[in-house]
């Protein structure tokens, strides 16, 4: 390692590159990038078996939850938790449908000013839009189906604040 | 030659097991020698000094530290093995106020939730291919902060020269704001050391 002469009130130091030791080959190249969406590929089944049960633990923590005003629940903070887990492979896993729905209703929730202010009918629409994807195997962004469903979806979140 | 990185050490610490699964998917596809994970920050960090690792991929939400709690250990606790590590930090807040506090905490690099394969592999190459030198100062310990040099860099009044480029025509201003202007410039020009 080698730390230079100190500079006025800085130092500037050189660690030991890291390419000469963990180095073998053309590093990160084309090849390796393939070979890593290969694998990625073999967990996506069971990302949709998960994206699928995540649906079904919505409703359930919906139904579940005493209603304080009429038809809305008061369960912001569980909702994000949930769908910001299914979002996160999303992406990676070529779903971005799904990390559509799930930003959706992640904004929905983040705006909203109480707790109290949830609808129901709101959380609905995206564990259907959800569903949708599951059952239909969609991947990509579900070409013009698919950016109606997130356009719909975006317009009944606006209409909802 | 096949190509890998079968000498490469990585710790991942992230609370979220998908996450940690499709981390550990990505780097044992590209050959990885050692793959260690961690779900919270207190065993990440009793991993990071029982072992040498050459990257460490972290969430910036942990627990019971938070994630740039975690980089100041790794930066500046006297049982850091190995203070120079790059970090590559997960996080799903991706505004410029998180890019910055994780840049001020010695952040290597930044990346956001939810990612690709290609992003994850564009970040390891960065640390790997282009590693930057660190700098101390009294108030920050990391990276060099600074990516980009001025192509019309020719000593070191950088900051200076630009300054001059920037001259409104005289005719656009008032006299008042050209006092103004000559009086910030005199107050910069003394910062910068002219």
């Amino acid at each position: 390692m080698s730390a230079a002469e100190p500079d006025g009130s800085y130092q500037l130091i050189n660690p030991p590159p890291l390419k000469q030791r963990v180095g073998v080959g053309r590093g990160i190249d084309a090849e390796l990038v393939r070979r890593a969406k290969t694998a990625v590929d073999r967990i996506r089944t069971d990302y949709l078996h998960r994206v699928a049960t995540t649906a079904g633990d919505v409703t359930h923590l919906i139904n579940a939850t005493k209603k304080p005003t009429g038809d809305r629940v008061n369960t912001p903070g569980a909702l994000t938790r949930i769908f910001r887990d299914v979002q996160m492979q999303a992406a990676a896993l070529d779903y971005p449908l799904v990390n559509d729905i799930c930003k959706s209703l992640c904004s929905y929730v983040e705006h909203l000013d109480a707790p109290e202010e949830l609808d129901k009918i709101v959380v609905r629409a995206h564990t259907d839009a959800l569903r949708s994807v599951v059952n239909n195997s969609v991947t990509g962004d579900g070409g013009h189906l698919g950016r109606a469903l997130v356009k719909s979806l975006n317009e009944l979140v606006d209409k909802s604040r | 030659m096949d190509n890998t990185l079968n000498k490469l050490r990585v710790l991942v610490v992230d609370q979220n097991v998908h996450i940690r699964q499709l981390m550990w998917t990505i780097l044992q596809s590209i050959g990885a020698g050692k793959i260690d994970m961690a779900g919270n920050a207190d065993a990440g960090f009793e991993h990071y000094c029982a072992n040498d690792y050459d990257v460490v991929f972290t969430d910036s939400q942990l627990e019971p530290i938070s994630g740039l709690a975690f980089v100041d250990l790794i930066r500046g606790s006297p049982q850091s093995p190995n203070p120079y590590v790059p970090i590559i930090m997960l996080s799903a807040h991706s505004d410029s106020e998180h890019v910055r506090q994780a840049r001020d905490h010695g952040v290597t690099e930044f990346l956001a939730k939810p990612f690709t394969v290609g992003i994850v592999l564009k970040r390891l190459e960065a640390v790997i291919g282009n590693p930057r030198p660190f700098v101390r100062t009294d108030s920050y310990f990391g990276p060099d902060r600074r990516r980009k040099s001025s192509l019309d860099y020719k000593g070191p009044e950088r900051r200076k020269s630009l300054l001059d480029k920037v001259r409104l025509p005289k005719r656009d201003i008032t006299k008042q704001q050209r006092s103004a202007l000559a009086k910030n410039k005199r107050a910069i020009d003394g910062v910068m050391g002219d």
